[in-house]
């Protein structure tokens, strides 16, 4: 069977899903049933003491394994303290570190990354670090024993798909460990055109949680992803500059 | 009466005031949420048994939506 291995777990889904943005949270729970995504991001911020009971874990089915982002981290100590408070919460081991300090393009500080991977997988967090793609920075991600890398498309919520295409190319063939594209996939193509490439999966959340119907949007995206993993496991046919003709070039009617 | 920074923000609470109580006079359930103090997490086990001092730093988290 076709699996995502992340950790010690396998995922039948590759596409990952986020809850940010959602205009109604109870359209996550349909979100999720109608892909089939098991993974889930979620942030954590400080109680709102005005409103405290808005806690999106109730919007979640507990099968769905949860996915805490580091976000808010403006450096690795930052995104070690939030790692270490989402384990406490006793959502499971798994964190998507997020190092960010540039407001407008939102670009991973890829350096603080790797140190809080470093950390963090000593302690026995399942890490999928958020990156600007670079093949230098997933090997030592690697060594940090990192169980996944995710390298941006284009920034976040942006929409404009695999503008890092080359280089993600580049390290989907060198990388080792799965490859999740996250950040900036807009349509379904984007993600089938990811799949094709050879990634492992992508994290979709601003597509899908923005789209008219979310959670028809995420079954576009759902089989968008198949159809990229199946070309991609029966590999593409060369690409050529001429015309192969598909009909037989023999026996033509004497019109 | 003491103050400690709740979220940084100022609170007075009554003296000799356990995590427990805190939650309680804020009327927060202790499920989905973490507490930190002075940025040590305090374990649920220990809310009723962990006494706030003054000038204390709290923060309490809980999950937001986020991608």
């Amino acid at each position: 069977m076709d699996v995502l291995k992340l950790g010690d777990r396998e995922f039948s889904s590759r596409l990952l899903s986020g809850t940010g943005k959602f205009r109604d949270k109870n359209e996550i729970k349909e979100v999720l049933d109608k892909s089939g995504s098991q993974i889930i991001t979620v942030a954590l911020r400080r109680v709102n003491l005005e409103n405290p009971t808005d806690n999106i874990l109730n919007y979640i089915p507990k099968h769905i394994t949860l996915l805490p982002n580091t976000s808010g981290a403006r450096d690795a100590n930052e995104a070690v303290r939030i790692a270490r408070i989402a384990k406490e919460s006793g959502c499971g081991n798994f964190v998507k570190i997020e190092v960010i300090c540039d407001a407008k393009y939102l670009m991973p500080d890829n350096e603080e990354t790797l140190k809080a991977t470093k950390i963090l997988a000593k302690e026995g967090f399942v890490v999928l670090p958020y990156i600007m793609p670079d093949i230098i920075i997933c090997k030592k991600l690697e060594d940090a024993g990192a169980s996944a890398v995710m390298p941006l498309g284009s920034p976040i919520g942006s929409n404009a798909g695999l503008q890092t295409k080359s280089i993600l190319e580049m390290v989907i063939e060198n990388s080792n460990l799965p490859v999740i594209v996250d950040a900036g996939i807009g349509r379904p193509s984007h993600a089938c055109d990811a799949m094709e490439m050879g990634a492992d999966g992508v994290l979709i959340n601003t597509a899908i949680a923005t789209a008219s119907n979310p959670a028809k949007m995420a079954e576009a995206f759902s089989l968008a992803i198949k159809a990229g993993r199946a070309a991609h496991l029966l590999k593409l046919q060369e690409e050529s500059r001429y015309a192969n003709a598909s009909s037989p070039l023999t026996g033509f009617l004497n019109l | 009466m003491i103050s400690v920074k709740l979220n940084s923000k100022e609170k007075w609470i009554k003296k000799g005031s356990s995590v427990s109580d805190l939650l309680k006079f804020i009327d927060l359930k202790k499920d989905g949420i973490v507490v930190e103090i002075n940025l040590n997490i305090i374990k649920k086990d220990r809310y009723e048994d962990t006494i706030l001092k003054s000038g204390d730093s709290v923060e309490i988290i809980t999950f937001m939506g986020g991608g």
